[in-house]
């Protein structure tokens, strides 16, 4: 009779911890290209010796604050967070806080004032200054790098470049910090930059190819650079412009780029289109050193050992990843 | 089963193993059933709960995000307009944006000294040193996210009573061609966060609280936080997520979210006293379920353990009371059938009992009354007188010898006669009774008839029945050998044959027809009949005595002889 009481009482208290080998992976939003293939990467790199656990927030960080608390109930050995506002990541670095559970940041850093709540917390990624700094050199590279003199892709020969700027989400930190750094690199060198538009395309290839009919529509063959803060705005921007008959591939007849668009994180299509000559350039945002990065860190947390460790950390919480820029003419597309 | 158990009655047993079914049965499933039931009620609590945080941040985050478009927009125009050159163009665009959304109370652009380069608000109302002000400081410490300062009333104004929440962050402008860091700042009119408040249901203790990011209060719209923070004590653990706290006057579902653009969290409180009054009422509704059920099952198993042990305890007492004099038949009018049909057979068997009871004092009366009449025969003052008249005779003719033999004959005879009381005596005891009684009749009858007697010792120790012999030795001396004229003759022959011990006792004469044989044994086996009543007494008694077995054989062969057998049951009797 006790036996069967006490059976009974395990029966309806039944509940289940994760597994200690499964991480959870929480990404802002699944359809985001780059991310997608972020999370393949670490899913590759993770394999055999962690079950990664992919959630998918919609691009809401309600959902997000919802899967996170739910999750840590879970009492996960760590967490991989890829937040949707980074401005909003405190609620989440207080939780993990008080429950001494690690959490590692991806793609979207975090305040200094949360990364630095913990001994715990990290972000691995690149400095959204350098890819702006790269992606001046790729446009330096473009105009002959020569500010006095600007090569014939100056259209209209005043010296100026005519420039449509594609930004993503206002207030998200890459956005703000590649468009930033991009624009006073480039003045820094004594380009003169006469920007036409800044449109906000949310980092979206269907909001681009939008915009960028929009921005031809107005300025026409007056545009003489497009630069995008990431490679989906650029491959829209790409095909709104081959639509409108500007861009074409290149070939024997027509070897050279008439109009560069440039963008930033190296998709696998951007690669593609940059080898056809359709897209003039992209940074790579080395998502697959990060997941390398990344997977050794887990390691290294749950051993509680760094001295394996080789990747550099800066400031305790920082480790940064460099950017590589891609362009037809350079040797890095083998790479 | 414990000995304890087996001591308890069964009325007892019935209604306390009964019960402890019911109560345990019962109890198990309520506890189950209250879980699941408020498992399920918390989880539905969490869930609206949650929704509705949801939906309150929407709501929150929704006006923000208008605020920030247009305070991105404002930057962007901050940037172009300034690069132009058209100042006056940039403020256009200010006073356009303030008249557009009467929350938005004024715009500023202030450079990093702290003066202001354009405002919509009038000159003379702002107050020196900007860059002492809340608004300045946030900016500055991350230029890269837009700051929102508590509601207050606005430092960098001279006259303003309304409350306003800034919002600021550092932009780009161009300073005469030349590229430049300023801050922009756009004061808000708290009035939207409060119209959001209001339309908020969240029960009757329910509220919610804006708090920084590390839960200190920046916004109480319901001022639920005017004398002391209770709710905020209550969420120092909470960071995110929902948890139950209990305050003075209410339990509240807590549910802690961050605002989107802001460094912001949106703190629910749901009150979930209606809730807990429906758990409360589930609980006393199980309860009152729970006693009546066990009320009903106690009453019930009460009378039915009632039904049947009351009969059962009434025939116990009946049984219990029995004995053959005083037997009272029990009458159960109440009772299951199985109890019914044991009292009946109770009934049955007692009366059983009683008639045995009967029949062994009617056969012991009769066997008492038999015995003593054969005594009153031994002791037949005839016989008596007869042998006493023998024995004076024969001292008149001097015959010693044979009145020596007569007197020990006859006191042997009656010593055997008036010794043991019981009906049994050993065979060999019998037939020396029977032969004291031939050696006095024979003396009598003056050698009337002469006599055998044949017997073995292996024989000697079976019962017969005590004085059976002497009145078939009557009988053939009074009935035989005395009617023949010339002298006859009396054999008693002993045999064992088919298991049984055969005495026969033959005397010579006219011997008895078939017709008379048949009389005899009728008056034999007839109870009044008041002939033959030495053969009957004989019948009776070894019937008695030695059970249906034992018989009474008549044989004769007409002129010659008459042959009375007495058949017994071989059985061994005491030496005396």
């Amino acid at each position: 009779m006790k036996k069967l009481f006490f059976l009974l009482l395990l029966a309806l208290s039944g509940c289940a911890t994760a597994p200690a080998d499964t991480i959870p992976l929480m990404i802002y939003d699944l359809s985001d290209n780059y991310m997608d293939v972020f999370r393949n990467q670490i899913i590759t790199e993770a394999d055999g010796a962690w079950m990664i656990q992919t959630y998918g927030a919609n691009d809401s960080q309600l959902v997000q604050n919802n899967q996170f608390a739910n999750i840590l109930e879970e009492n996960p050995p760590l967490m991989i967070v890829n937040p949707v506002d980074r401005l909003s990541v405190h609620g989440m670095v207080q939780e993990a806080t008080r429950q001494s559970i690690p959490l590692i940041f991806i793609n979207r850093e975090p305040l200094y004032e949360d990364l630095s709540q913990s001994d715990q917390f990290y972000y691995i990624g690149s400095k959204a200054q350098e890819s702006a700094e790269l992606q001046a050199g790729i446009i330096d590279q473009a105009f002959g790098q020569n500010p006095e003199a600007l090569n014939d892709l100056d259209l209209n020969g005043d010296n100026h470049i005519q420039t449509v700027i594609l930004m993503g989400q206002q207030g998200h930190q890459d956005a703000e910090q590649r468009t930033k750094y991009v624009i006073q690199t480039l003045e820094d060198q004594g380009y003169q930059l006469d920007i036409l538009e800044i449109r906000v395309a949310n980092f979206d290839y269907t909001e681009a190819h939008q915009e960028m009919l929009e921005a031809y529509a107005t300025h026409g063959d007056a545009i003489e650079l497009v630069i995008a803060n990431n490679d989906a705005m650029a491959l829209g921007a790409v095909d709104a412009l081959m639509e409108e008959g500007v861009i074409s591939a290149v070939s024997e007849e027509a070897p050279h780029i008439n109009l560069p668009v440039v963008g930033i994180d190296g998709l696998p299509d951007a690669v593609n289109y940059i080898e056809r000559g359709l897209l003039y350039g992209t940074v790579i945002n080395d998502s697959q050193t990060m997941s390398e990065a990344l997977i050794d860190l887990i390691e290294a947390i749950q051993t509680d050992d760094f001295d394996a460790f080789d990747w550099p950390i800066e400031n305790e919480h920082y480790i940064w990843i460099e950017y590589r820029p891609l362009i037809l003419e350079s040797s890095d597309i083998s790479d | 089963m414990a000995k304890g158990f087996q001591d308890i009655s069964i009325r007892r047993a019935i209604f306390l193993t009964t019960m402890a079914i019911i109560v345990v049965s019962l109890a198990i499933s309520n506890v189950i059933v209250s879980s699941r039931f408020s498992q399920t009620h918390r989880a539905l609590i969490e869930e609206a709960s949650q929704e509705v945080n949801q939906q309150i941040v929407l709501n929150f985050e929704n006006y923000m995000g208008t605020v920030i478009d247009s305070a991105h927009l404002l930057r962007l125009e901050s940037f172009y307009k300034t690069k132009e050159g058209d100042l006056d163009g940039l403020l256009e665009i200010y006073e356009y944006a303030v008249e557009i959304d009467r929350n938005v109370t004024g715009i500023m652009l202030v450079n990093l000294t702290g003066n202001p380069l354009l405002s919509t608000f009038d000159s003379e109302n702002i107050r020196p040193g900007l860059d002492r002000q809340p608004f300045f400081l946030n900016a500055l410490e991350d230029d890269t996210i837009f700051h929102f300062t508590d509601p207050q009333i606005p430092g960098h104004l001279s006259h303003s009573d309304d409350e306003v929440i800034t919002v600021s962050r550092v932009v780009e402008y161009y300073d005469l061609g030349e590229r430049k860091e300023a801050v922009l700042m756009l004061d808000l009119s708290i009035q939207p966060f409060l119209d959001l408040a209001e339309d908020i249901n969240l029960g009757d203790a329910g509220h919610i609280l804006l708090t920084d990011a590390d839960n200190a209060l920046i916004f109480d719209p319901m001022n639920e936080c005017e004398s002391g923070c209770e709710s905020l004590d209550s969420i120092a653990n909470v960071f995110l997520g929902g948890a139950i706290v209990s305050l003075t006057d209410a339990e509240l579902y807590v549910h802690v979210n961050t605002l989107e653009f802001t460094r912001w969290k949106l703190v629910t409180f749901a009150d979930i006293g209606i809730v807990n009054q429906t758990l409360q009422t589930n609980l006393i509704t199980f309860s009152l379920i729970f006693v009546s059920a066990v009320l009903l099952t106690g009453l019930m198993t009460a009378y039915t353990s009632k039904r049947i042990s009351d009969p059962l305890d009434q025939l116990k007492e009946k049984m219990v009371a029995f004995n053959s004099q005083s037997f009272v038949p029990v009458h159960l009018e109440k009772g299951q059938k199985e109890v019914r049909v044991l009292s009946s057979a109770f009934n049955d068997m007692a009366a059983e009992i009683k008639h045995l009871v009967d029949r062994v004092y009617e056969e012991q009366r009769a066997k008492r009354k038999t015995q003593f009449q054969a005594l009153q025969n031994q002791i037949n003052p005839h016989f008596l007188y007869n042998t006493l008249e023998s024995i004076l005779y024969l001292s008149e003719e001097n015959k010693g010898e044979d009145v020596q033999a007569m007197v020990t004959a006859l006191s042997k005879f009656f010593r055997l006669s008036i010794s043991n009381e019981s009906g049994e005596v050993r065979l060999a005891e019998e037939l020396a009774h029977a032969e004291n009684y031939l050696v006095i009749q024979k003396i009598r009858y003056r050698d009337k008839f002469t006599y055998t007697l044949e017997t073995s010792p292996a024989l000697a120790d079976y019962s017969v029945l005590k004085l059976s012999l002497q009145p078939l030795l009557e009988n053939a001396i009074h009935h035989g050998v005395d009617q023949m004229d010339t002298p006859g003759h009396i054999s008693i022959k002993t045999s064992e044959q088919d298991g049984y011990l055969w005495v026969e006792v033959t005397n010579t004469g006219y011997g008895l027809s078939e017709e008379k044989i048949a009389d005899l044994y009728t008056s034999m086996k007839t109870v009044d009949d008041a002939s033959h009543i030495g053969l009957r007494n004989i019948y009776r008694r070894i019937q008695l005595q030695f059970g249906p077995d034992a018989d009474v054989i008549i044989t004769s062969t007409i002129d010659q002889t008459t042959t009375v057998t007495l058949k017994y049951p071989l059985k061994v009797g005491k030496r005396p």
